[in-house]
């Protein structure tokens, strides 16, 4: 009956409820959004690399160079030379190392020039390593392995022909035209920025650059991509490289000894540390961010508080009504109460709900935008913990229009 | 009983008193055997729910709930649940039409939520039933039937029924009559005794 006589109250103001409902739903949404977006990022950032021990290129900020060597964000600033590639698998320490070769794309996703020690030593997650879907890894010149959502969107499949552009933009003026690449193999799908990746041979790279000069086709006399095939070209610079060591007591020395090579300036990072550091300088935004949605929070739930109390007063005779039924103030506490809870809980649901079926729906689409995995997934502690604090916080401000009803039925005579 | 005094002769203070809602502020007051100074808020609360019934002049019901449901409510805060059987029986017994049990009583007329309120008064089998002017916002047609709706149930329910309104018309449906503004003469009489004994008393 009490829970009935709480809900038919509500009903019967179902205006002003709804859009105090709304308010609700909504600043919960964006508080639980934050949350998620922020642990799925975390989570997706922390299972991109697994099993490497430092990253090398040239001289630039740690962040930076995680970023475009791992994570396919921003712009490499320098390349490194062919030599130290070769200096640093060459190191006694070195169990493996991995060539990325950065700055060319295809309809926006990018390209990765690497060997065949990519598909072998790459690890990701639970150090799980690449597995093609269908397919084999490049082995001509002119082959190119797909990431899982790059042949899923762009849809393509085994032997299909696709033209690389120069630089990262979406749309580029300067393709390879000449040198088309077919598709020998598609990844299965990881999670990863791999997925958005289109993998090539550090000789296909060079080949479909051959009469390039800084970026502009020179259309120089090159020879057709029969010819090029069978030449013989190695890189004289690529842009990272991902090394596995043979013991991790290894790794600070390296590191030392590579950000102190003599020939040329060269940086090394974990990316364990550097992703801490990146953490730490989004913390600041994340805190921002969080500190407003908490803010928004509040409004809604003050207006809550107010729109209860307005009622108080056009309840006045409702209150006299069930004071001559025998209801105690403490009855019509409790009532004002549970009207409160009813409208947080049913907003806090709806916002759980509702941010889950926009993940499920767009968790593709900002994938695809980002590479990030956005998935959905029961609330976590964290968010279960928001969610406490939320019904607490409404149990909390809904006591001044509920004191207002029980101090109203006290001193309220009957007629 | 029926009480009759013009607005102002201290109507609502009485019936405040009568159902536990205001205490005294010096003296005794007994009703139905029970000493209501000496009892909590709560259980004063507990106590009306129990054995007093109140119809006011407007507004008996709680608004956004149904005939059946009110009914329901006061059951609720009373000594025991009552079956919808019941609740619906009692609504019959009124002459609420059948469709008017499901409906939110602000959709009825005040004829029909002046009876409604009966049932809801009467639904806990209380010992006294205070009515307040409960035919005052009614048409004589209305009235009459409400006057013998009121004391049928009542008397079927052996409910005393303390009656106030300013219409000395009413009085014929009562065996006992009496004018506030006597009753007043009267405690400002005992006034100075009511005063004297609480003050003896410590």
């Amino acid at each position: 009956m009490f829970l009935r006589l709480a809900g038919q109250s509500l009903w019967s103001r179902r205006g002003s409820v709804a859009l105090t409902f709304l308010a609700i739903t909504v600043s919960v949404f964006v508080l639980l959004g934050i949350e998620k977006v922020r642990e799925q990022t975390r989570a997706s950032f922390s299972s991109t690399i697994a099993g490497t021990d430092l990253v090398v290129g040239a001289r630039t900020g740690d962040i930076n160079l995680l970023l475009y060597s791992v994570f396919r964000l921003g712009t490499p600033t320098n390349n490194i030379g062919w030599k130290s590639y070769q200096d640093i698998l060459g190191a006694p320490e070195v169990a493996w190392a991995i060539p990325l070769s950065l700055g060319d794309s295809h309809r926006g996703y990018r390209v990765v020039g690497t060997n065949h020690s990519y598909f072998e030593h790459y690890r990701y997650g639970q150090d799980q390593p690449l597995r093609l879907a269908s397919g084999k890894a490049f082995e001509s010149t002119f082959d190119v392995v797909l990431g899982s959502t790059v042949a899923k969107t762009l849809n393509y499949g085994l032997g299909d022909k696709l033209v690389l552009a120069h630089g990262l933009g979406q749309t580029s003026f300067s393709e390879h035209t000449q040198t088309p690449f077919a598709v020998s193999g598609i990844l299965a799908p990881t999670g990863t920025p791999v997925d958005n990746t289109l993998h090539i041979s550090l000789t296909g790279l060079e080949a479909m650059h051959v009469g390039w000069n800084e970026g502009v086709n020179l259309r120089a006399n090159v020879g057709n991509a029969q010819q090029l095939e069978e030449a013989e070209l190695v890189p004289d610079s690529i842009t990272a490289v991902l090394v596995g060591l043979n013991s991790k007591l290894a790794t600070f020395g390296f590191q030392r000894a590579i950000n102190n090579y003599r020939r040329e300036p060269l940086l090394a990072i974990l990316p364990g540390v550097t992703l801490t550091q990146l953490w730490e300088t989004m913390g600041a935004a994340e805190q921002a961010l969080r500190l407003i949605s908490v803010l928004v929070l509040v409004a809604s739930l003050l207006g809550l508080a107010a729109m209860l109390l307005a009622s108080i007063r056009e309840r006045q005779r409702e209150i006299a009504v069930m004071r001559a039924m025998g209801a105690s103030p403490r009855y019509l506490l409790a009532l004002i109460e549970a009207e409160a809870m009813l409208i947080t809980l049913a907003g806090c649901l709806v916002a759980t709900v509702s941010l889950e079926l926009l993940t499920l729906l767009a968790g593709q689409l900002i994938g695809d935008q980002t590479g990030l995995r956005i998935a959905p997934a029961l609330p976590t502690a964290i968010q279960l913990g928001y969610l406490l604090m939320i019904v607490f916080g409404a149990m909390v401000l809904s006591l001044i229009p509920a004191i207002a009803a029980y101090r109203q039925a006290l001193h309220q005579s009957l007629a | 009983m029926f009480l009759q005094g013009p607005s102002g002769s201290g109507k609502s203070t009485l019936l405040n008193l009568l159902a536990g809602v205001l205490l005294p502020s010096a003296g005794e007051i007994e009703i139905l055997g029970r000493r209501l100074d000496q009892m909590s808020g709560s259980q004063r609360d507990r106590w009306r729910a129990r054995a007093i019934g109140v119809v006011f002049q407007q507004f008996n019901l709680i608004p956004y709930l149904n005939a059946v449901n009110n009914i329901h409510l006061a059951a609720h805060f009373g000594p025991q649940r009552v079956a919808s059987d019941a609740a619906e029986a009692l609504l019959r017994a009124l002459n609420i039409e059948e469709p008017m049990f499901h409906r939110p009583t602000s959709q009825l007329s005040i004829g029909q939520q002046q009876r409604v309120a009966i049932a809801r008064a009467l639904v806990n089998h209380p010992a006294l039933l205070i009515a307040d002017e409960p035919t005052s916002s009614l048409d004589a047609r209305n009235r009459d039937q409400f006057m013998e709706l009121l004391l049928e149930q009542a008397e079927a329910s052996d409910t005393a029924v303390v009656f106030v309104s300013h219409d000395p018309g009413l009085a014929e449906y009562f065996p006992r009559v009496e004018a506030l503004t006597s009753l007043n003469e009267a405690a400002g009489a005992q006034q100075a005794t009511g005063a004297q004994r609480s003050a003896g008393g410590h």
